[in-house]
């Protein structure tokens, strides 16, 4: 070994062209280089390892919990298993490391995390049913899981086709559930995965990345096993800057996890495809990488796509195999699908008789019987806010696709897919435009999804059935929140060539058009007026924007909001300063309110100016 | 001699929740406490070898420096020096050397030196090696006493963060992955590819460069946790700059 270090130390030659310490536990290492080793990561907190405290000293501070052993440890915090006691029910117990943060605000931010997280309540997550802090630490109480995580299964053995996709569907299904919920996972590894004695997948850790990464107000300390995502897991951006990710940044590390388990390797680097060293088709080839493209806006767009893409994989390596089933099975299907079509209309909350539901309806092939089940699966999905999951049957339903059909393949894998399915979801919203409610949900799940315009369409839409049905203030809100996101946002005010909108001039025309309509009906209500003032300003339209300047000034006199109608006359007078009807109005105004309106309270009593 | 603070990992109460050693001390401050008195010891015994090195810089032979900082720790540790001590000490590092550079001055000024740390008690320091090492070391290439100093503290600080992860990775067995892989601890080109390593280690290159990349992790990890000992927790980063400046030309 000493020979073996003094080659190394002959052999290192540091760029800051130091001197090299020949013995110690620094030989043959350059202390700045090690220095800027330690610079290079910058992270905001201290970090310390993390000792997990013995039973002992927690027996009396976690709430309603007999503890009984410490069954884990990590980086990541301790497990505990303990007894909840009025139930007499194993319960797990996680303890986060202590945080570099002032108790009040670390208090503040578990709970407000805490309380996220117990909103997710799905099969493959693990139930949180308590938190609080003990001895300081902050701790959750969950759902005992009597099994093995996914690494510890991984190591042990490869595992097979059907064991994998089986589980790993599973996850999909987990995430699905969080990520509708706006819970972002952060951190999947197959570490985080639990399986349970029946082979049910058990997600857990959720959000607790964020938690103890604590870039915001002071978080949690880490050390040696857990880094906050594991390199290997962590897509792209989330390297970059873990604080700006989205669900996509799962939707990566989740490919990573299928990827090793279908291969039993890490995609690191050039990584071969799946395909080349596992006996799998190349449509897996497509899925996974589409699901570890570097781009998130590449990515499958909503775990439920990657889930459906895998579960259509799974179909098409199995079909190469054994022929799909006779016919008699199919009628056997269609008499359960029918059962439980009747029970999902009535309660469209049976998550179980739904997802029964699902699993008939993927197998099906009657383009009639698909059609139809579809439409009840979205309407029941959407009574349970799984919008991703609506917004896929609705793109089934509309585009009138059977599955599996190749059509249907072609629009899910390639990248504008979710695009054409968003397209025809608004489509849909067309077929039924009084349907506002759906409307709605539908504009709530595109939000959801991070889409940035999508939601423009639906919005329009959703403006236009509002007006119809008299909902003025809701019409209103979906204007400016179109404006907003179209004008405001989107043009520099110094722009010159803002009149020529590229894409979506129509839309804006007609946008325009119906929020001048709503003015028209509502003459007294100055946010229209004053919506359309500035929007016409941006796009440069003169004699629009003094028009509407005009017509939110007489409102504002009708209202006798004296100052805002003096500063609205004075804005036009700037423009145009030889307007001769404008400036007398606004002396007139001015001598009996004053040059900023403030006299109003005295003269309330003398009316308005003639 | 009292007892020093263990290392034991498995912990006291004690461990996981007091926080580091020059925290303990500040919190302590006039009052002084068994732990603070405890948490200095600790501090002083690791890092004395930067106070020999400034000593020597000015001018001390090694006989003469060695008891110069002796005496300086007798006093130090004797003496209620943390009684000026205020919330802006937020490093030991600086406040130890404004407290050696008065503790020489006033030898100078009394120009014979009593027979330091006559009774008094004595930090374990290996002074036999003591000269050995300065004299083999890079750090007193520095320019003023302070830079070596600096650089002395830096070198302090790395070696025992080096020691402690080998020792880690000695316990998991993986002590000649550690020996192999130290060298892609620096930032610049080390003369090893991760080839070569995976080669010796008998690894796949893949497999290595994981093992890097926990190694590095790990090893910024107990950097930060060692500098955190000696300093505000919030001065973290602005003292492995400032360390990190000492060495720059």
């Amino acid at each position: 070994m000493a020979d073996e270090q003094a080659k190394t130390t002959a052999r290192v030659k540091c760029s800051h062209g130091a001197q090299l310490p020949g013995k110690g536990a620094l030989a043959g290492l350059c202390p700045e280089c090690l220095l800027e080793q330690g610079l290079a990561r910058q992270t905001t907190g201290v970090r310390r390892p993390f000792i997990p405290p013995p039973v002992a000293v927690l027996a009396k501070s976690v709430r309603g919990v007999e503890l009984v052993e410490m069954i884990g440890h990590g980086g990541m915090g301790a497990v505990y298993k303990g007894r909840q006691c009025p139930l007499n029910r194993i319960v797990a117990v996680k303890v986060l490391p202590p945080s570099g943060a002032d108790r009040a605000s670390v208090a503040a931010r578990f709970e407000r995390e805490a309380k996220v997280l117990a909103r997710l309540c799905h099969p493959n997550i693990v139930a949180i049913y308590d938190y609080g802090l003990a001895e300081d630490l902050p701790y959750f109480t969950m759902e005992y899981v009597e099994g093995v995580t996914l690494r510890q299964m991984l190591k042990e053995k490869r595992l097979d086709f059907q064991e994998a996709t089986t589980l790993f569907l599973q996850i999909c299904e987990g995430l699905e559930h969080a990520h509708e919920r706006g819970v972002i996972h952060r951190d999947i590894k197959p570490e985080n995965i639990l399986v349970d004695r029946q082979g049910r997948v058990k997600v857990s850790d959720f959000g607790i990345a964020r938690l103890i990464d604590g870039t915001e107000t002071g978080g949690w300390q880490t050390s040696e096993d857990y880094r906050l995502g594991t390199p290997h897991y962590m897509a792209p951006e989330q390297l970059e800057d873990s604080r700006a990710i989205d669900h996509r940044a799962d939707i990566y590390s989740s490919g990573v996890v299928l990827y090793e388990m279908l291969t039993g390797e890490l995609p690191v680097g050039r990584f071969p495809l799946p395909s080349e060293i596992a006996s799998l088709s190349r449509q897996f080839d497509r899925v996974i990488l589409k699901a570890l493209q570097k781009n998130p806006s590449r990515r499958f767009q909503a775990m439920a796509l990657f889930k459906l893409a895998v579960g259509k994989a799974v179909n098409g390596q199995k079909s190469g195999t054994a022929p799909a089933g006779g016919s008699k099975s199919t009628i056997h299907l269609l008499a359960k699908a029918k059962k439980l079509e009747q029970i999902v209309a009535v309660q469209p909350f049976d998550t179980n008789a739904l997802e029964q539901l699902k699993e008939i309806h993927d197998r099906l092939e009657n383009e009639e019987e698909v059609i139809r089940i579809s439409e009840l699966l979205s309407t029941a999905y959407l009574h349970q806010k799984r919008w991703a999951a609506a917004i896929v049957e609705d793109q089934k339903l509309l585009l009138r696709l059977p599955k599996n059909s190749p059509k249907a393949i072609e629009i899910l894998d390639d990248p504008e897919g979710l695009n054409k399915l968003l397209e025809a979801s608004a489509e849909l919203a067309e077929l039924r435009p009084d349907d506002h409610r759906r409307l709605e949900t539908l504009k709530r799940a595109y939000s959801g999804l991070n889409l940035d315009n999508k939601p423009d369409r639906l919005s329009r839409l959703l403006a236009q059935a509002y007006v119809r049905k008299g909902k003025w203030e809701q019409a209103l809100e979906e204007y400016r929140e179109i404006l907003h996101r179209n004008l405001l946002l989107r043009l520099p005010k110094d722009s010159a060539k803002s009149r020529t909108l590229p894409d979506d001039a129509e839309d804006l025309d007609r946008l325009l058009a119906a929020g001048e309509e709503l003015a028209q009906l509502r003459p007294d209500d100055c946010r229209p007026l004053e919506l359309l003032k500035n929007a016409y300003s941006l796009l440069e339209i003169e004699d629009k924007h003094d028009h509407f300047s005009r017509l939110l000034a007489q409102a504002y006199v009708r209202q006798e909001k004296w100052a805002q109608a003096i500063k609205e006359y004075r804005e036009i007078l700037r423009r145009h300063p030889s307007v001769g009807d404008v400036a007398k109005t606004l002396a007139r105004l001015v001598a009996r309110f004053g040059p900023t309106g403030a006299a109003t309270v005295e003269s309330r009593n003398q009316g308005p100016p003639r | 001699m009292t007892t020093l603070p263990s290392d034991n990992p498995e912990g006291s109460r004690a461990d996981y929740f007091a926080t580091t050693h020059w925290s303990v001390v500040l919190r302590a401050g006039q009052a002084g406490s068994p732990q603070a008195e405890l948490a200095l010891n600790e501090l002083c015994k690791r890092y004395w070898y930067p106070l020999y090195v400034f000593t020597r810089h000015q001018g001390s032979a090694h006989a003469e420096a060695e008891d110069l900082v002796q005496g300086f720790f007798a006093g130090f540790l004797k003496k209620n020096y943390l009684a000026p001590l205020r919330k802006e000490h937020g490093r030991f590092r600086a406040f130890l050397l404004a407290c050696l550079k008065n503790h020489l001055a006033n030898e100078r000024t009394w120009a014979k030196r009593i027979k330091r740390g006559g009774g008094a008690e004595h930090l374990p320091i290996d002074w036999a090696s003591a000269d050995d090492k300065y004299q083999t070391d890079l750090v007193h290439a520095a320019a003023t006493p302070e830079r070596s100093f600096d650089r002395a503290w830096a070198t302090t600080l790395l070696e025992r963060v080096l020691t402690r992860l080998a020792e880690e990775k000695r316990a998991r067995g993986d002590g000649k992955l550690f020996e192999v892989l130290k060298p892609f601890l620096m930032v610049a080109e080390n003369g090893t590819t991760y080839g070569e390593a995976a080669t010796r280690l008998q690894m796949t290159e893949g497999a290595v460069r994981v093992a890097t990349s926990r190694l590095r992790n790990r090893y910024q990890e107990l950097l930060r946790a060692e500098i955190a000992e000696t300093c505000d927790p919030t001065l973290v980063d602005e003292e492995m700059r400032s360390l990190f400046q000492a060495f720059s030309n």
